[in-house]
């Protein structure tokens, strides 16, 4: 997977391949930024836990949804293009891009004013079970779009306003 | 990955964006107060990988990897001049950057670590999928005018 990430050349499985990695190493940014954001957050907004009775419900809340969606939901959309995207596709899933990190930076902040840990657990586990959600349900550029626009909207909030 | 197809220069821009994070993390080590500082250094360097990903997830395209130019005399020469004014305009920019902060550029490296990982991940997205001349030698001119700024002003 990495070697297909890195070199320069086509690879036997081909562009489609190729852009299945991009997808999945994606992924794993989002989940380490969004673990990296939630020790930043517990660390300087002196976070305690209020009730402890909701921590240990706190993840129940979205798994159990997302359990149930994908084993009711098929795929959505059926994989990466083998071919070259349209300048039309570009624009528009650029534009996608930049909307959900917007939206982003202001989910991020609304995380930012919380002071109880459980609500942040539960918070986190939320967007991450929709990141997972998207991984393996959205597989195509719409996906790769939402998630991108995910990681930045963090990562833009932790750079100019954290 | 076979080390031998690399391009030379490829390998020298890695190499010289990597010693520009490490002197960077070295002078700012002083200056950390707090670990929120290194969060946010932290961030500015992940800040372009997702888009990096993105771009490259988009614009892969089914041919050869070959240069999208031909190697005649006006090409290289449009090649040379896009360099020379993007060099250019990137000391204008880093001058502006501090006009407008008032202060030197070195007191804050966030700006500096953004710049720098945002261009060689540009660099790196155009090696590993179009190879356009054009475009690599504006992203050259970018990193040369923002290494003589540092260096000479």
């Amino acid at each position: 997977m990495l070697t297909q990430i890195f070199s320069n050349k086509n690879s036997e499985q081909g562009n489609s391949g190729t852009r299945e990695n991009l997808f999945k190493m994606q992924t794993l940014i989002v989940t380490a930024l969004l673990g990296l954001m939630s020790i930043a957050f517990f660390h300087y907004n002196q976070m305690n836990i209020q009730n402890h009775i909701k921590l240990l419900f706190a993840p129940f809340l979205s798994v159990v949804p997302l359990l149930f969606i994908l084993t009711i939901l098929k795929d959505l959309k059926k994989g990466f293009k083998e071919e070259a995207y349209t300048r039309q596709d570009i624009v528009k899933y650029s534009m996608l891009a930049l909307i959900i990190a917007v939206v982003f930076i202001g989910v991020t902040h609304l995380l930012n004013q919380l002071d109880a840990l459980e609500i942040l657990i539960a918070a986190v586990i939320a967007i991450l079970s929709g990141v997972l959600f998207v991984k393996s349900r959205v597989r195509g550029l719409l996906g790769m779009s939402l998630i991108t626009g995910i990681a930045e909207g963090i990562i833009v909030f932790m750079i100019f306003l954290f | 990955m076979k080390l031998q197809k690399i391009n030379i220069v490829f390998l020298l821009i890695g190499v010289l964006s990597f010693m520009v994070f490490g002197f960077l993390v070295a002078h700012q080590y002083a200056q950390l107060k707090s670990s929120r500082d290194v969060i946010k250094t932290f961030a500015s360097i992940l800040f372009p990988i997702p888009i990096g990903l993105f771009a490259r997830c988009m614009i892969l395209n089914g041919k050869n990897h070959q240069g999208t130019m031909s190697m005649n005399g006006s090409d290289i020469r449009r090649a040379v001049w896009l360099l020379l004014s993007a060099s250019i305009l990137m000391m204008l920019t880093a001058a502006c950057i501090e006009i407008l902060r008032g202060e030197k550029l070195e007191e804050f490296p966030v700006v500096l670590h953004l710049i720098n990982s945002s261009l060689v991940n540009a660099y790196f997205v155009n090696e590993m999928t179009s190879k356009n001349f054009k475009v690599m030698g504006i992203l050259s001119g970018l990193i040369i005018g923002l290494a003589s700024y540092i260096f000479f002003l």
